[in-house]
């Protein structure tokens, strides 16, 4: 059989550099999706915390540190980075998510202008603080947006829309490094 | 036009879905008669006051939420999770 090469979800379209404002792909991350159970989620806050060192975060909200964060996804959370422990099984449905999702890493100073031009949402640094998480549109693409440092957003989209999303982006940041 | 999500919190109208009355949830059991079915499928009310209806929030966080607005004065009043509603939420 042919030696099949495996492809990033991003491959070829990052990284963008336009003005001081970069994008790359973070392809190293190991997604998995953690449904609780009905009336589990305590317990799996505890078990969440022996295994991987952070609780359940709160709406809107990621726990942990870069390596080892969860994200709150809407109905369900979102483990980043480590293989996920089994032993959350007995309060979750787990689901491994890696391929699914393409993760951008936005840094730069055009960054807040960027992001309000293409999402409903108040994503101004002074309100969206560091560590908040968001789901939402960038046009017509559903994404999560998570603040992981003073300059920096991690931008979740589907893998299938990897490409609209880098196009996207990439007009709107040439569009107001223009008017810089 | 903002709706108040209730896992997201106050958010703009583009992020949902409308899909209609939110009697829809509300499904006669398969035994039921003719006229009930012909009403759960085919009659509404055109209330000009406060009336339920059903969003789906596709741009966050993938919640069905039934909505109470009023058709007189465009105030959105009250959103609920379906789940919540139907009891089947955790």
């Amino acid at each position: 059989m042919i030696k099949l090469l495996p492809k990033t979800a991003a491959a070829g379209l990052t990284p963008i550099k336009i003005s001081n404002t970069t994008i790359i792909e973070i392809d190293t991350l190991t997604l998995t999706s953690i449904s609780a159970n009905k009336g589990k989620s305590e317990k799996l806050s505890e078990q969440l915390k022996k295994s991987h060192g952070m609780s359940l975060p709160h709406n809107g909200r990621a726990s942990g540190r870069e390596g080892a964060r969860a994200l709150w996804f809407g109905q369900h959370t979102l483990l980043v980075g480590p293989k996920c422990d089994e032993k959350l099984n007995k309060f979750a449905i787990l689901t491994d998510q890696s391929d699914a999702w393409v993760v951008l890493r936005m840094s730069g100073d055009l960054l807040e202008n960027v992001l309000m031009r293409l999402s409903p949402v108040d994503i101004r640094l002074k309100t969206f603080k560091v560590g908040s998480v968001v789901r939402t549109g960038l046009l017509h693409v559903n994404v999560t947006l998570h603040r992981v440092g003073a300059n920096t957003i991690d931008v979740y989209g589907f893998r299938s829309m990897a490409k609209t999303l880098c196009h996207e982006l990439t007009q709107a940041l040439s569009a107001v490094a223009a008017r810089d | 036009m903002r709706i108040p999500c209730p896992t997201c919190g106050d958010r703009d109208r583009r992020e949902f879905y409308y899909v209609g009355d939110a009697q829809i949830i509300n499904r006669p059991s398969p035994e039921a008669s003719e006229d009930i079915w012909n009403d759960y499928l085919h009659n509404r009310d055109n209330p000009a006051g406060v009336t339920k209806d059903l969003w789906y929030h596709e741009n966050g966080c993938n919640s069905w939420l039934v909505v109470t607005r009023n058709t007189r004065t465009h105030e959105v009043q009250h959103a609920e999770l379906v789940t919540k509603l139907k009891g089947d939420g955790s």
